[in-house]
């Protein structure tokens, strides 16, 4: 278990280009758009 | 063989489930070069074999030898999760799959070898050894699930356990060309599970054939909801084909592959447009990033961790909460869309991998004269599925010009599973 704090390390490029895909994304979500009750997939049975 | 097979030979009595133990143990011991178990139960499973002999047929999974991918927990039977941080758990309880195969009459063999933790395609553990690809040692059997994979592959054993987060069952069933099935999420129980991540996890059965999943679903849930009666053809059968993305950075050998399967099916073939998987895959990453660091942010020593491990969980501490909310909200979006396009189809058909099994030491790969990143050829067209919680299958469909098999992924809508088995079986027969 955690002892020490480990630094918090700069940004690898996987993030980067992680960033790069998902910001516009998330930025396109307004307030009309649900917030999941739970954090689960909410999938109906049909 | 197939569970139905050595079934039948058990049911006639051509064999007792002890010999069959027996042989299995033998077969492992003298011809596993894949290193696909980190810890051997051959005690307990001639044990339980004897008692089997002694009862009458529970079904059938009576007396077939599995294994359990090292994640699940099995009472009084380490657990290790490919981690040093697990070396020496013993878990006081099975796990609730693990549990009901046990009902069925199943005899787990030992703990198939993974890539640490599940967080890895590659199975190059760095504490129990790497996973070889049975069908070509110099190459990777895919993950998190390799060695159990390559039990299966390697013809040991008809059927054994997977999980996916990511893909993890659906890759190495690609690149060691058996049928991996990753369930509607929810479906089977997660309990006694190592998680890696809360939200994207799935158990799963892998098997030598689509029917040995169908009969390892019934027996994993506890029910016969999973094998229907077979169909007599596709004819009826509405398959949706992505109009991007899923052809796009492909290898032409397995696009090759995969179209001439969906050609040769008869049936319908539809043009899908599904969301941007760019933009829905690195939801899905954000949100397996994040949970994974949760779970492992208090470990401060890396020597715990295989290299590549300890990067992704360093990784996940950059994912502000506002992203991890924000990703779980796509999915709602993502989700509705999805729901439109089930009432047009009944199965959307992909590659399950843009490549077939790559050497151990590629770390890129050429694809149409451009290099690609190993573990996303690997992982993008499978990922996304785990975010929608669709019901996914990978099954063999041919094989590239070196005699790799090539895996053509089957997705249905939510809680159609057993259809979605019933309409994999003759693609599988078709191949």
């Amino acid at each position: 278990m955690m002892e020490e704090e480990v630094p918090l390390p700069p940004p690898t490029e996987t993030v980067k280009r992680l960033w790069e895909a998902f910001r516009p994304a998330a930025a396109r979500l307004t307030a009309d758009d649900d917030i999941a009750a739970s954090f689960e997939p909410e999938i109906e049975e049909e | 063989m197939t569970v139905r097979e050595i079934g039948a030979r058990l049911q006639r009595r051509e064999i007792s489930c002890v010999e069959l133990v027996r042989s299995t143990i033998q077969a492992i011991e003298s011809g596993d070069r894949s290193n696909s178990l980190i810890t051997r139960t051959f005690e307990q499973a001639l044990q339980q074999a004897a008692k089997l002999d002694a009862e009458p047929r529970r079904g059938p999974f009576h007396g077939i030898p599995i294994a359990h991918k090292d994640l699940f927990y099995t009472r009084g039977v380490r657990t290790t999760g490919g981690s040093l941080i697990y070396k020496d758990f013993v878990p006081e309880f099975d796990a609730d799959v693990v549990a009901k195969l046990n009902v069925a009459g199943a005899i787990s063999i030992g703990k198939a070898n993974l890539h640490e933790l599940a967080y890895g395609i590659r199975c190059n553990n760095a504490h129990y050894g790497a996973v070889l690809n049975p069908l070509d040692p110099e190459r990777i059997p895919g993950g998190s699930s390799g060695g159990s994979a390559a039990l299966v592959a390697a013809g040991f054993l008809a059927m054994a356990t997977g999980t996916d987060s990511g893909g993890s069952i659906r890759i190495p069933a690609s690149y060691c060309g058996i049928a991996g099935f990753k369930p509607t999420y929810d479906v089977l129980s997660r309990r006694g599970i190592l998680p890696l991540n809360y939200s994207l996890d799935h158990a799963g059965p892998m098997g030598t054939c689509v029917d040995d999943c169908a009969l390892a679903m019934n027996a994993m849930s506890g029910t016969t909801a999973f094998d229907l009666p077979p169909l007599a053809d596709l004819k009826t059968v509405r398959v949706g084909v992505p109009d991007a993305f899923f052809f796009e950075r492909v290898h032409p050998e397995v696009e090759r592959a995969v179209k001439a399967s969906l050609t040769a099916s008869g049936a319908r073939i539809e043009t899908v447009r599904l969301p941007d998987f760019n933009e829905l895959n690195a939801a899905a990453r954000v949100i397996q990033m994040a949970e994974a660091t949760a779970l492992y942010i208090n470990y401060s020593d890396a020597s715990l961790f295989g290299a590549d491990v300890w990067t992704n969980i360093q990784d996940g501490r950059q994912i502000f909460g506002h992203e991890y909310v924000n990703a779980q909200r796509l999915r709602r979006v993502h989700r509705k869309v999805l729901r439109q396009i089930w009432k047009t189809v009944d199965v959307i058909a992909t590659p399950t991998t843009a490549i077939t099994a790559p050497l151990r030491n590629e770390v890129t790969i050429d694809i149409n004269g451009r290099d690609e990143d190993v573990r996303l050829a690997s992982t993008r067209l499978v990922r996304g599925w785990n975010y929608l919680g669709e019901p996914a299958i990978s099954i063999p469909c041919g094989k590239d010009s070196k005699g790799l098999p090539i895996g053509l992924q089957l997705i249905a809508a939510p809680y159609r599973d057993a259809r979605l088995l019933q309409i994999a079986k003759l693609f599988e027969r078709q191949a």
